[in-house]
């Protein structure tokens, strides 16, 4: 496969690279797996997964994934055949990715196919089967492949993979909290504690009955095992986090909030087409519409997660921090 | 650019929406997103159709309290900024 240079530069580890992309080559030709390799079979946020394994020491891996409900009726449901290929029996090793610092990279070849080489896995997505190399130690592994599989399709189906933490309030309803990497997603769900948490790392938005919902992507995170799954909670409120002294409530105009969650969704890339562009750029205007969305800055204290409680019922208006205490 | 004898309007080519008084505008191309304030979209709805530079320039003295020389400053600025995005194009 020919790789523009851009795409040479973008991976820091060059040899390193070149030896993915022959084994990305090496996975295109693979026979799919055999029935006889067949581990398990689920639903998996309106999608039909069909699970098969190349290696036994993947199947406690495999395992780990949890069954979800439909989240949206009356979208007929996709299904994948999904081969997992032990990474070891290719003479790929967990030292020879530990080091990489490169990002991912996805080239998609036509309407239905794709390939991908990521730090921890390498996949070949040809219609509705894709082959997987992946180590079983690497769980991060697994997660970030259904994080990569997953977006175009939730898409489809009205719902967004999106990079943030979600807790569950006294009434029921979920606060969704934004904000790139380190801006503290994982750190106020933490503070939010004994409340439950959805997700640190990702979720899934949607909207049913007019309404927003989200519920736990089941794709990795800190919180993964004590996360609330299989379960949906309409959204109270949006907020962008930022980590400050001083606690700090403002709103947030819904075209910003818009562009916030546009910036949120996961794995939704710019040269995916303008059809994907478009359809993740409708939805965040839709969700924008449905929420309200703030800006929050936060100290390291239960003061935040008493004014997060105390505007509950301000659902129109949001409150200063004057107001909070 | 000099606008005076131009006639503009917006170009429609790329995906937006209106959210409250805010238009966001999508260009997948340039890998950005714009969200536009309320005078700004104002001259975005107001430019669905080509409009002249005086026209457009009228139509924001009758709409906005400004006075001229600061409406015309404001208006030739902004249509700076709207066509190095490329979100408006010029007809004449």
């Amino acid at each position: 496969m020919d790789l523009t240079q851009k795409e040479l530069v973008f991976f820091k580890d060059s040899k390193l690279f070149e030896r993915k992309l022959a084994l990305l080559t090496s996975l295109q030709q693979k026979d799919p797996l055999t029935q006889a390799s067949f581990v398990r079979q689920l639903d998996f946020h309106n999608t039909q997964l069909k699970i098969f394994s190349g290696a036994s020491e993947l199947n406690s891996l495999l395992w780990q994934m949890s069954e979800t409900p439909a989240f949206n009726q009356q979208f007929s449901q996709l299904s994948f055949d999904l081969h997992f290929y032990d990474a070891r029996q290719f003479s790929l090793y967990p030292r020879d990715w530990v080091e990489e610092v490169s990002d991912c990279w996805t080239r998609r070849l036509d309407a239905d196919s794709c390939v991908a080489i990521h730090r921890d896995f390498i996949a070949v997505l040809n219609q509705s089967t894709v082959k997987i190399l992946l180590g079983p130690e690497a769980q991060d592994g697994l997660h970030n492949f259904l994080r990569w599989l997953l977006p175009t399709y939730l898409l489809g189906q009205q719902a967004a993979l999106i990079h943030s933490s979600a807790v569950v309030l006294a009434n029921g309803k979920a606060l969704l909290f934004l904000g790139k990497s380190g801006a503290g997603k994982t750190t106020i769900a933490s503070l939010g504690r004994p409340r439950p948490i959805i997700s640190d790392d990702m979720n899934i938005l949607f909207i049913a009955n007019h309404h927003l919902y989200v519920r736990s992507a089941c794709m990795g995170g800190k919180f993964l095992d004590a996360a609330v799954q299989a379960q949906d909670f309409p959204v109270q409120a949006i907020f962008n986090l930022h980590q400050g002294g001083k606690l700090e409530l403002k709103s947030m105009s819904p075209s910003r909030a818009s562009l916030l969650i546009l910036s949120s969704m996961a794995n939704l890339f710019w040269n995916d087409g303008e059809y994907i562009s478009k359809a993740a750029f409708d939805l965040s205007i839709d969700f924008a519409r449905k929420t309200n969305c703030l800006n929050l800055t936060f100290p390291l204290s239960q003061e935040t997660w008493n004014a997060l409680e105390s505007q509950n019922n301000s659902k129109k208006r949001p409150i200063s921090l004057a107001e909070a205490q | 650019m000099h606008w005076s004898h131009k006639t503009i309007q917006r170009n429609d080519q790329f995906p937006w929406q209106k959210l409250s008084n805010a238009v966001v505008i999508l260009a997948p191309a340039s890998r950005k997103a714009h969200e536009l304030n309320a005078t700004a979209s104002w001259f975005w709805d107001f430019l669905a159709l080509p409009k002249t530079y005086e026209q457009t320039l009228q139509a924001f003295l009758a709409e906005y309290e400004v006075d001229e020389v600061r409406a015309a400053e404001d208006l030739n600025v902004f249509l700076d900024k709207l066509s190095g995005q490329n979100l408006i194009r010029t007809l004449s």
